[in-house]
């Protein structure tokens, strides 16, 4: 009979408007949540009943892909800067900026300074001993400097290890996350909820490694990264990737004493330019260790190695002998080409100049190599040691060897080299930043608007009012019927 | 973009990073009101350190180069007093010698040879001056007296010319062991053999006061006035006339080498003029390195100021506009 028709109809439509409250709650109570696909009801006419009706075909979660796939490579392409920019601050302060009296410009400057003022009392003792002074704080601000780059390269290298398990486990996760969503899927039930957390999940991802993914059957979804590596396709990658506990100027991935990357056990190239990492934290944090503090190192050592050879020579100092050590030594030997990886470590005055080793301050006077001191008034070596700083001298390596530079040009200019790659870095990550921002917002856009649920719900309550009202009726006609 | 919808979020997002970096702003501002100078560095040198690093380095060297003209000047005022006193002293004996020794009245003979031997050991003690606890005419044996006492000076000289029978190879012998290395040099001169080295007036001059006891022309004076001295000595046996001729020789040839003094303290008052030259050049460079320094790191206080109330501005209407878009919702109006 008709009026059953109409009864159940009506029961219809009183489920409709309950299960779209339910879905304008949902959408309410998440509103603040970043990363929720705002829920929909999808009715639709029921058309397996002769009756009319109206039918539930399920809630979708309404989400943009392509600004989410976008937002996720902006995301990652910004953590990769900010790491990259943090280093180079670091590296910057390392080195000190000129207004700084602790930088190293400022201690070569110190040493030149009380150079001067030695020579015009050679026969104060306690001039050559501040000479000698300041030559040792030089000494440590190179010790310092390049400890501190190795502390970087280690953190870089542990920071690895923590990503590497991070995105083990997470790929863990999505997996286990692919097959609930295929199960509820394949039951009918509603899997919206798990579809959040795997979009969240795979969000955490792509800030370590930019990752596209792409859909399977039932709701699966696999995950590459941007250069085409596998990393979950209905099986999740294992990451690997050795730790060292601590990471020296000796050490490196060329030669074969730091880890790299490996997925399923097969070798992953992790440089910035050839490499298969070509954003996104772990690339950031390879480039650190393998490339950016490799570079520092180096400079620092190039710096060095030129001090320490404008002082070993007998043109500068007569009473050394060839190859003995100056001035300034690898660790009180003399310096040897084939050293000068982790130069800037070891390098410290001449252990005859220093009392604290028992070393003679006269010496500074009176020649290295001197066995007696000579005339008081002497100030020849140190004019000779003043020269030797300010003269122009061509640096043998590094990257500024064949121009001449004075020492304090020298210094200079490295500090600069890497005062310019922060000032590049930081270009790139205010490009990178407002990419981010903007998507960010477009895709916050996409979110839940309570104006607009707040009308569905009005409307909602209007529906339901409606149907009971219906009902009532229908059941006043039945009524009426029994009656009879 | 949805035509039918804008997340709540999305605006919330903005306005908060909008107050996040106008906040950042403020701060940055109200320090480089109240400090004068940049906040950031870095930015404001934009990578290129070299010209600061050149300018900090020359402030430093230029107040150790302060240092060393104070200390050369000192020196070489001393030198020139030294030198002064040495040439009048010289010419006083001079002169005494030329008018009393010309007398042939025997009896006076020991004082005037008594007045050269007190001249003698100013002379000698004037070479022997030091300056700040430096001596100045010993080379760069700084800490030793340049000569021996006059009386060691005496007794050697008078060994050097016992053989000596008339004035005049008196002073041939003298002269002899004068200008002999293995004599006046080797013996009464104690300081060192290399003179010192040119002092640095800065990056690129130098003075050079290398002037010791071993100089010819102060050697010269030395040498007649200790010859004055040793005319009455009994081992010579010189009778009065060769006496007083000794004395007027020695005071005519005293007055000859006082006259070659005086290029000696040109020289000295040359370079105490280069001194003060670079002196004045130093100060000069020193403020004008200042403030270029002060100049290339400073903020026009005017600018900030603007700035800084532009961004309260800004920072007040945001936040009367965050207030009252939290009051447009369909919420207060059900």
């Amino acid at each position: 009979m008709s009026i059953s028709g109409a009864l159940s109809s009506a029961l219809q439509g009183l489920r409709a408007a309950s299960v779209g409250s339910e879905v304008v709650a949902t959408n309410l109570s998440n509103a603040l949540t970043p990363g929720y696909g705002v829920r929909a009801l999808n009715l639709s006419s029921d058309a397996t009943s002769t009756n009319g009706g109206v039918r539930i075909d399920g809630i979708s979660r309404q989400v943009n892909l392509s600004l989410v796939n976008d937002k996720r490579l902006a995301d990652a392409g910004q953590a990769h800067s900010n790491a990259i920019v943090d280093i180079y601050t670091k590296i910057e302060n390392l080195l000190g900026t000129p207004d700084n009296p602790a930088s190293l410009s400022a201690r070569v400057a110190d040493l030149e300074t009380s150079l001067i003022t030695a020579a015009s009392r050679p026969d104060a003792p306690e001039r050559l001993a501040a000479a000698v002074s300041s030559a040792k704080s030089l000494a440590a601000g190179f010790g310092a400097a390049s400890d501190g780059i190795q502390a970087a390269r280690t953190d870089a290298d542990s920071t690895i290890a923590l990503h590497v398990t991070q995105l083990n486990k997470a790929l863990k996760q999505v997996k286990a996350l692919n097959t609930q969503i295929t199960k509820s899927q394949v039951q009918n039930n509603n899997s919206t909820a798990l579809l959040d957390q795997r979009q969240r999940l795979i969000d955490e991802i792509s800030v370590i490694v930019p990752v596209r993914t792409m859909a399977r059957d039932n709701g699966q979804v696999a995950i590459y990264s941007l250069a085409g590596a596998t990393l979950l396709d209905g099986r999740a990658a294992e990451i690997g990737f050795e730790r060292s506990a601590i990471v020296t100027p000796y050490l490196s991935k060329e030669n074969g004493t730091l880890s790299g990357l490996t997925i399923n056990g097969i070798e992953v190239r992790t440089g910035s330019v050839t490499g298969a990492l070509p954003s996104g934290l772990m690339a950031a944090q390879f480039a650190i260790r393998d490339e950016i503090t490799v570079e520092a190192q180096s400079e620092l050592d190039a710096l060095a190695r030129d001090l320490i050879e404008r002082f070993q020579t007998p043109s500068v100092d007569p009473s050394l002998g060839i190859g003995e050590g100056g001035l300034l030594t690898d660790d009180d030997q003399p310096f040897i080409a084939a050293n000068e990886l982790g130069l800037a470590a070891r390098i410290s005055v001449n252990s005859a100049l220093d009392p604290d080793r028992g070393g003679e301050v006269w010496r500074l006077r009176d020649g290295i190599g001197a066995v007696s001191p000579g005339d008081v008034g002497d100030a020849r070596l140190l004019n000779a040691f003043s020269s030797a700083l300010a003269s122009g001298r061509s640096a043998v390596s590094g990257l500024f060897s064949g121009g001449s530079y004075s020492a304090i040009a020298l210094t200079g200019t490295v500090a600069a080299h890497f005062g310019t790659g922060r000032q590049d870095a930081e270009r790139s990550l205010s490009f990178n930043a407002a990419q981010a921002n903007e998507l960010t917002e477009r895709l916050l856009g996409e979110g839940v608007d309570s104006d607009q649920e707040l009308q569905k719900l009005l409307t909602i309550e209007q529906v339901f009012a409606a149907n009971a009202r219906m009902i009532q009726a229908v059941d006043e006609m039945m009524q009426t019927l029994l009656r009879i | 973009m949805n035509a039918t919808s804008i997340g709540d979020l999305a605006q919330s997002f903005l306005l908060r990073h909008r107050n996040t970096a106008l906040k950042q702003d403020m701060a940055r501002l109200t320090q480089e009101l109240a400090t004068g100078q940049v906040a950031d560095t870095r930015q404001a040198l934009a990578g290129n350190y070299s010209y600061l690093t050149e300018l900090e380095r020359n402030l430093d060297v230029l107040a150790g180069y302060k240092t060393s003209l104070t200390e050369a000047g000192i020196f070489a005022a001393n030198t020139q007093t030294a030198l002064a006193r040495f040439q009048d002293v010289g010419a006083d004996l001079a002169n005494s010698l030329v008018v009393s020794g010309g007398s042939t009245v025997g009896a006076q003979a020991n004082d005037i040879a008594a007045e050269a031997r007190t001249a003698l050991s100013v002379l000698v003690g004037t070479l022997n001056t030091r300056s700040a606890g430096r001596a100045l005419f010993g080379g760069t044996a700084t800490d030793r007296s340049p000569l021996a006492s006059a009386n060691v000076l005496l007794s050697d000289l008078k060994n050097a010319v016992s053989g000596a029978t008339t004035p005049d190879e008196m002073f041939a012998s003298a002269t002899a062991w004068f200008d002999d290395p293995a004599g006046f040099d080797a013996v009464i001169y104690q300081g060192a053999a290399k003179t010192l080295s040119p002092v640095r007036l800065s990056d690129s001059e130098s003075a050079a006061l290398d002037t010791t006891a071993t100089e010819p022309r102060l050697k010269e004076m030395l040498k007649f006035a200790s010859l004055a001295a040793l005319a009455d000595d009994p081992s010579l046996g010189f009778d009065a006339l060769q006496q007083s001729d000794v004395f007027l020789t020695a005071g005519t040839s005293l007055l000859g080498a006082r006259d070659n003094l005086t290029a000696l303290r040109s020289r000295i008052g040359f370079v105490e003029a280069q001194i003060d030259r670079a002196t004045v050049r130093n100060t000069t460079e020193l403020t004008s390195t200042g403030f270029e320094r002060d100049a290339l790191l400073s903020v026009d206080p005017y600018e900030a100021a603007t700035r800084l109330e532009e961004v309260q501005f800004q920072l007040q209407s945001l936040y009367s506009v965050t207030a009252r878009m939290s009051q447009l919702s369909l919420v207060n109006f059900l």
